[in-house]
């Protein structure tokens, strides 16, 4: 089979063969949200699973305990726990991430009480919300003190030695990542955005040597796959969370080709290798707080935009497409900045808000449409951009109220 | 004559819809004295925080003239802390707040301007309207603004905005979610740093003469608010909320000022009088309400509910004071406790934190207030609060008490308006023979 089809498949299931393979084998799973270090879940013995909604249908009983002004990432990821969709994890580790995240570690506690959910290992990490020094020790004792936790329920003893292993692995993983996505900057095209988000929702749902293994092999088909019909707008995706492979198909249906991103599924995945030769704690301290973020960082949205404007030099971006989904606060704020740095600096951005898993989706594909095109015929014509993006563009902070 | 005069200038300000800034200054003056739903031996106890927060707004719109920097804080940050500063002290969700409590519907139009210029619309209102007020430039401008990672998304990321607009140095306190042990010390080491921060870009030093006295009206203040806090449970109350929604309204700006601290004992001893009488603050106590969430800003809707229904709230999540003591006896000691009454402030100690934060005290209320029915409001802004519906109702199915979740936005009555609120509470009392 072809590996592209492969990790398309895998990418479809909230349990694949791999997960049910380890289990067979008494492997323990533990689901995890952002931010948490996945290092200290190897080194405890488990597999670490990436939280996600894939394939489902409806928020009916994620209803009961949110509310519509909730998160639909929320309702459906907890609809599938209140169905038994998350039976197979040993374990899940919550974060402090949003509002809406962060009440399914209270939900999930208390539908565990009361309707006796699996699993009964349920771990809130809590991650600092500001980028600081003062942040680091913070961030270093809460690893601490939840690998104290995982080897006391798992009974594996988290050693430094075992850490170092397990970063070793995922700096590994990193790497491959950042090859695949440097491939991406060349102007043939030749891997789809609407693939490389299969990959990164797959590899977070896999042993990290198999998913290594896949990577490895991804890596070296990718020139077995170019592009028949060269796309000729490239586009940055940035937002929140996002599930459903056929939004970047959308944008691929119009003759443009996403080359790279800021999501949680992508960059933000696997930006920044953790140091190997100093502390490990602390090292996964500072490469966690310092690598790329969400706007749940709180002072770090001048970091983000450096990442946006470096990325739109180095892999050549036209255009930008941001994405929220409804209710969101934080993006909410975040695409609105956005707006204002693309009307100061002039690059092509569409804010898209939705429901994942939502209807809605034809109403998406006539913007894109619409905004490719516009984008299109704005790069045939003179003056693409207002003016260039510079350096000092991306370093003056000064205040933006005249943008208003 | 007379009666010539008090209709036009009281009666008819009042009455009519007409909004006028003579109308609007009325209104302000009536609920500076307690929204004239206190009792006349409550009123004395309420000027000396009417002045406080008079002489606040006078310093807001009079900035410019005094020459001092201007530091935005947020409404979750307690600014006493900052009063050892020699700097104008801006609470940013300031206009929402006021311009609701005061009976204007200024704040619906903030909320338009903000949303206009492309604030998200799941935003609290409240937020939108420190942005849009910037924006009208009817907010001071900044040298520095300092924020909170609680009690919610809306608030933090209403910051990053403001800094973004502003362009000035912010700094944030990074919240911690436990109350364990290194939660509060990390906590405690944010307000240390906070304090150089200031020191540095205001080029100041603290005043810790001001803090200590600072401190000491905040131990007053506590003491009293805490006292009455606990004097609803008493059955008939001898304060209603509107009492302590005056002091929060107070805290917000004026916190450790002589003013809110002989206000909260002068309500203390009109109220320990009262209660020594057995006398409540009804004449005839009928309902007795626990409204576990914002109360709506919009509209005085506790004191429609008093005269209306006889229903006095006796707990809400705003208004209600844990006790807690500064130790003033050195400097460590009192930034210690600085922080410790930040923790513990209303939303700030509810929120930031596991659902517990939010329950364990609604069940204490439950137990010890004997309540007979629940009101939520459900201020749209709060979706953590949203978030854990299920576990409150609950809650609220064990005790067998009717509860009423209302649709509302605390600070914004287009969204849903006083005569819906009215309606739907009336309609719940007499529903399940309350009234």
């Amino acid at each position: 089979m072809d590996i592209l089809q492969h990790i398309g498949e895998i990418s479809g299931q909230a349990c694949n063969t791999y997960l049910q393979e380890a289990k067979e084998n008494g492997g323990k799973i533990a689901g995890y949200f952002c931010q948490v270090p996945v290092e200290v879940i190897h080194a405890a013995g488990l597999i670490p699973y990436r939280m996600r909604a894939v394939g489902s249908s409806g928020t009916a009983k994620g209803d009961i305990y949110y509310s519509p002004l909730n998160c639909t990432f929320t309702r459906h990821c907890f609809d599938r726990a209140l169905r038994g969709g998350f039976d197979f994890l040993d374990a899940v580790i919550f974060m402090n991430g949003c509002d809406h995240t962060r009440r399914m570690y209270d939900n999930w506690r208390h539908a565990r009480k009361t309707q006796h959910i699996n699993p009964d290992f349920l771990y809130m990490f809590i991650t600092p919300h500001v980028i600081a020094e003062r942040s680091i020790g913070r961030y270093a004792g809460e690893i601490r003190k939840f690998s104290q936790c995982l080897s006391e329920k798992f009974g594996t003893e988290i050693t430094n030695d075992r850490l170092l292993n397990s970063i070793k692995l995922f700096n590994k993983q990193r790497r491959l990542i950042a090859k695949i996505y440097e491939k991406r900057k060349s102007m043939g095209g030749t891997v789809k955005g609407s693939d490389i988000l299969s990959m990164m929702i797959a590899v977070t749902a896999m042993l990290v040597d198999a998913a290594n293994e896949l990577l490895e092999r991804i890596e070296a088909s990718i020139s077995d796959h170019p592009e028949t019909e060269k796309p000729d707008i490239r586009v940055l995706i940035t937002g929140g969370c996002i599930e459903e492979i056929e939004i970047i198909r959308i944008i691929e249906g119009c003759r443009a080709v996403v080359v790279a991103d800021n999501l949680c599924h992508g960059a933000r995945y696997f930006n920044m290798e953790v140091d190997e030769s100093g502390d490990p704690v602390e090292s996964l301290a500072r490469r966690y707080l310092n690598k790329l973020s969400c706007p749940r960082m709180i002072n770090a949205f001048d970091a983000r935009m450096k990442y946006i404007y470096d990325t739109i030099r180095e892999y050549q971006i036209d255009a930008v497409i941001t994405q929220k989904l409804k209710f969101c606060d934080l993006w909410g704020v975040e695409n609105l900045m956005l707006k204002k740095e693309a009307q100061r600096t002039g690059f092509p951005l569409l804010a898209l808000e939705r429901e994942l898993y939502g209807e809605g989706i034809g109403q998406l594909k006539t913007r894109i449409q619409a905004f490719v095109e516009e984008v299109r015929n704005r790069k045939s014509g003179v003056g693409y951009f207002k003016k260039p993006v510079t350096e000092s563009d991306r370093k003056n902070r000064n205040a933006h109220s005249h943008l208003w | 004559m007379i009666t010539h005069l008090l209709a036009k200038y009281i009666l008819e300000p009042i009455l009519g819809k007409k909004e006028t800034k003579y109308n609007s200054w009325l209104r302000q003056m009536l609920v500076l004295v307690g929204g004239s739903c206190l009792r006349p031996t409550d009123y004395h106890a309420a000027i000396p925080v009417t002045n406080a927060l008079i002489d606040y707004f006078r310093r807001v719109i009079q900035h410019k003239k005094s020459g001092k920097p201007v530091i935005w804080v947020d409404w979750c940050f307690s600014t006493e802390l900052l009063k050892g500063f020699d700097a104008l002290i801006y609470t940013c969700e300031a206009p929402a707040l006021i311009s609701n409590f005061i009976g204007t519907r200024k704040a619906s139009m903030l909320v338009e301007k903000a949303e206009m210029e492309g604030v998200p619309p799941e935003l609290c209102s409240a937020s939108k309207g420190a942005v849009a007020a910037y924006l009208l430039k009817e907010a001071p401008e900044p040298d520095l603004i300092l924020s909170t990672s609680h009690p919610c998304d809306s608030t933090a990321s209403l910051y990053q905005l403001l800094k973004y607009m502003t362009g000035v140095p912010a700094y944030v306190v990074d919240t911690p979610y436990w109350d364990d042990k290194e939660s509060i010390e990390y906590y405690t080491n944010n307000i240390r740093e906070l304090i150089q921060f200031v020191e540095k870009n205001l080029d100041q030093k603290i005043n810790w003469d001001i803090l200590k006295q600072v401190c000491e009206n905040i131990n007053i203040t506590n003491y009293y608010t805490s006292e009455l806090t606990e004097m609803s449970r008493v059955v008939p109350s001898p304060i209603s909320v509107i009492h302590l929604l005056l002091l929060w309204l107070g805290r917000t700006v004026t916190y450790g000022s002589d003013g809110l601290a002989q206000t909260a004992k002068g309500f203390y001893t009109a109220a320990k009088a009262r209660l020594d009488k057995n006398e409540g603050h009804l004449r005839h106590e009928r309902i007795r309400i626990i409204w576990w969430d914002i109360s709506l800003g919009f509209y005085n809707i506790h004191t429609w509910l008093e005269q209306e229904f006889g229903a006095i709230t006796v707990a809400d999540l705003i208004g209600r004071v844990e006790p807690f003591h500064i130790d003033t006896s050195s400097r460590e000691s009192m930034i210690e406790g600085l922080a410790m009454t930040n923790l513990k402030a209303p939303m700030g100690r509810h929120m930031r934190g596991p659902a517990e934060f939010v329950t364990n005290e609604f069940e204490r209320v439950i137990r010890e207030y004997k309540a007979d029915c629940f009101i939520f409001s459900q201020h749209t802004g709060c979706t953590h609060e949203w978030a854990i519906m299920k576990i409150i109702k609950d809650i609220c199915g064990k005790t067998g008490l009717p509860a009423l979740f209302l649709d509302a936005d605390s600070f914004h009555a287009r969204h849903t308006s006083e005569k819906q609120v009215k309606r739907q509470i009336r309609e719940f009392f007499i529903n399940h023979g309350l009234a």
